[in-house]
């Protein structure tokens, strides 16, 4: 949890673009499906059972393919809330004093880096691509004065709004 | 082209080492309750730890409580479906 100094209040709670989130689920869903279409497409059922019936003795049952996928899927299931708790707890905090940069790396592992409005100098918007033009999302380089002189808020929908933000919360401070 | 699972198969034949491999599977499959059981038992620890390190995070990172039960309800729903289906086909095996 962030702790918020006394009269300091959250301005805005950004995340990234749920097409970051969508990139970072297709390898598994693909990883997923995968197997379905190797036994669709590539595998004649009839030779498999007889050869599991005269050389390894075992029976096979509709039971063991429901018992396989159910399986199957409530681990790809898992998986995917994992990428998404990953992509969910991965944000910008924009209060009226600093901006929190909180990026979750997997389970138990989590970096957050605070910077102060009055020290942010210049923010720049960078929007690339047909893609990241059409549905309004890039990146933010924000600079400051200071040790780390840019800190990058990646892949974020409407930046220049998330710009406008900052700069008005930044006037605020400086003023 | 032969289908994929018989040049699979019969590549696995053509091994010398392929014969005692399959003697030994099929000494195990005559207790395949114990191996399905055993899986099951598995995958449910696994999915139980991996869920509890999940919800952890929810609940310990995340900001608005909203949003966190909207998800649990969906993860433990969907959860709850697969689960059920697991265990009824493990029992009829």
């Amino acid at each position: 949890m962030i702790h918020l100094s006394k009269d300091e209040r959250v301005e805005k709670v950004i995340r990234k673009h749920w097409l970051i989130l969508f990139g970072d689920s297709i390898g598994l869903i693909i990883l997923y499906i995968i197997p379905f279409l190797i036994y669709w497409y590539l595998f004649d059922s009839t030779i498999t059972v007889d050869f599991l019936i005269d050389k390894i003795y075992f029976h096979p049952s509709p039971s063991i393919l429901v018992f396989t996928v159910s399986a199957w899927t409530l681990l790809a299931w898992a998986k995917l809330f994992a990428i998404w708790t990953d992509y969910y707890l991965d944000m910008w905090l924009i209060t009226n004093k600093r901006i929190v940069d909180i990026e979750q790396k997997g389970f138990f592992n989590r970096d957050i880096s605070t910077f102060r409005m009055e020290r942010i100098q210049d923010i720049t918007v960078e929007i690339k691509g047909v893609i990241a033009t059409l549905l309004n999302f890039g990146n933010i380089h924000v600079q400051t004065a200071g040790e780390s002189q840019e800190f990058i808020i990646k892949g974020i929908g409407r930046p220049k709004y998330v710009k406008e933000i900052i700069m008005r919360q930044a006037d605020k401070v400086a003023k | 082209m032969p289908p994929f699972n018989e040049i699979v198969l019969d590549s696995i034949e053509s091994f010398d080492f392929a014969r005692p491999v399959i003697e030994f599977i099929s000494d195990k499959f005559s207790n395949f309750g114990d191996i399905v059981w055993f899986i099951f038992f598995v995958v449910l620890v696994f999915f139980t730890i991996y869920s509890l390190v999940l919800v952890y995070h929810w609940f310990r990172y995340s900001i608005g409580s909203l949003m966190v039960w909207i998800a649990m309800i969906a993860y433990f729903t969907v959860s709850f479906v697969l689960l059920n289906a697991f265990y009824l086909s493990a029992l009829n095996i």
